[in-house]
């Protein structure tokens, strides 16, 4: 247990750090919050002709409201949250790989989801928006991790078997 | 345990997540309290005459800090007359962690779900605690700037700590103190879902 939050800890802070480098920032994070923009903007579009996007920024063409995907709204940290917890705890790498695929999917997913639903709900509601914005949306992005995490440890391979001759002897 | 213990988890969370956040808004006065006392208290010890006071309004932060313009414009302290550069915050962005926790909590199936919910909220304190002091410090460093800089003697490595402090309290802390939290005071459910887990729990 000891070991694992350890071990956790210790690859979230590297992995932090590094995402909180300049040429990082600039390579990686910048262009990924950019594409972010782009694929949401171009899901919006597929049932609302009023929106565009430019660089990290989704407008809306009808009455000039926008949202900026900044740092902390761009999924990286709720993944690497996820990927540190991967990686600390013993599985098949391969398992690993395939944790960190799809929670990459369940996260980013949702992320879409929050700037979609932040971006109607601003032009409705200031107050709704602030409040999904800094405290709900930030919430149901770290409990998609966890439980991306648990239902991957809960599949490891080897543990049904585990389970079945636990339950059998109980 | 129950025979499914993931889907009751997860149910679980979807009834408490609304039902948390819910009353950890309206009691924010309250649950912010003690924070806010020992943050005043902190920043006192950690960067002398600086700040005036720290006060709750409602839910938000109020920072009075012990300077203010002059008749020429400058900031100096202490500040001249009743001119005082003050600072609403809102402490409720890094305070989040705690109705995530408590719904966490709450949904996880466990014979010490109780106690358990007391000590995930008395371990949480000081993750909040160190969120508001390095968000004061960060209002103090860059928003008084300068002549707060000059007062306290801090080099731009400093100031560069407090910046870094201020995003892992606001962006970092928030987000994996729960989990972390949740996942010591819950080994048992753990265990439950992922047996060979146990090989780590015993290292």
């Amino acid at each position: 247990m000891v070991r694992f939050l350890l071990l956790f800890l210790l690859v979230q802070g590297v992995l932090f750090g590094v995402e909180m480098l300049q040429p990082v920032q600039t390579a990686v994070i910048l262009p990924w919050t950019s594409v972010l923009a782009d694929v949401s903007g171009w899901l919006m579009t597929a049932f609302d002709p009023n929106v565009a996007t430019a660089g990290k920024v989704v407008r809306s063409t009808v009455n000039g409201f926008a949202v900026s995907i900044e740092p902390g709204c761009n999924g990286v940290e709720a993944m690497i949250v996820l990927l540190a917890a991967i990686m600390a705890f013993p599985a098949p790498f391969l398992y690993k790989l395939t944790g960190l695929l799809w929670g990459f999917i369940a996260i980013q997913g949702m992320n879409l989801l929050r700037i979609i639903s932040l971006f109607y709900l601003g032009q409705w509601s200031q107050a709704l928006f602030d409040w999904a914005h800094l405290y709900i949306w930030q919430a149901l992005i770290m409990l998609d991790a966890l439980i991306v995490f648990l239902v991957w440890i809960r599949y490891l391979p080897g543990q049904q078997r585990q389970t079945k001759s636990a339950e059998a002897v109980a | 345990m129950t025979h499914k213990p993931l889907h009751r988890f997860m149910l679980g969370v979807l009834i408490f997540f609304p039902l948390t956040f819910f009353l950890w808004y309206v009691s924010a006065t309250y649950h912010l309290a003690p924070i806010t006392l020992i943050t005043g208290k902190l920043v006192s010890i950690v960067v002398p005459d600086a700040l005036m006071w720290l006060r709750l309004d409602g839910h938000m932060l109020v920072l009075a800090s012990n300077f203010g313009h002059d008749s020429t414009g400058m900031i100096v302290s202490p500040p001249v007359g009743d001119d005082v550069l003050g600072f609403h915050l809102n402490p409720l962005i890094y305070s989040y962690s705690l109705p995530l926790l408590a719904a966490l909590m709450l949904a996880t199936p466990s014979a010490r779900k109780w106690s358990n919910l007391l000590w995930g909220i008395v371990l949480i304190l000081p993750t909040e605690i160190f969120s508001m002091t390095f968000s004061v410090l960060k209002t103090l460093t860059f928003d008084v700037g300068a002549a707060f800089q000059a007062q306290q003697s801090i080099s731009p490595t400093e100031a560069d700590f407090i910046a870094l402090g201020y995003q892992v309290g606001t962006l970092l802390l928030p987000m994996i103190a729960p989990l972390i939290i949740w996942v010591a005071l819950n080994r048992d459910f753990l265990l439950h879902l992922a047996p060979q887990w146990e090989q780590s729990f015993t290292r």
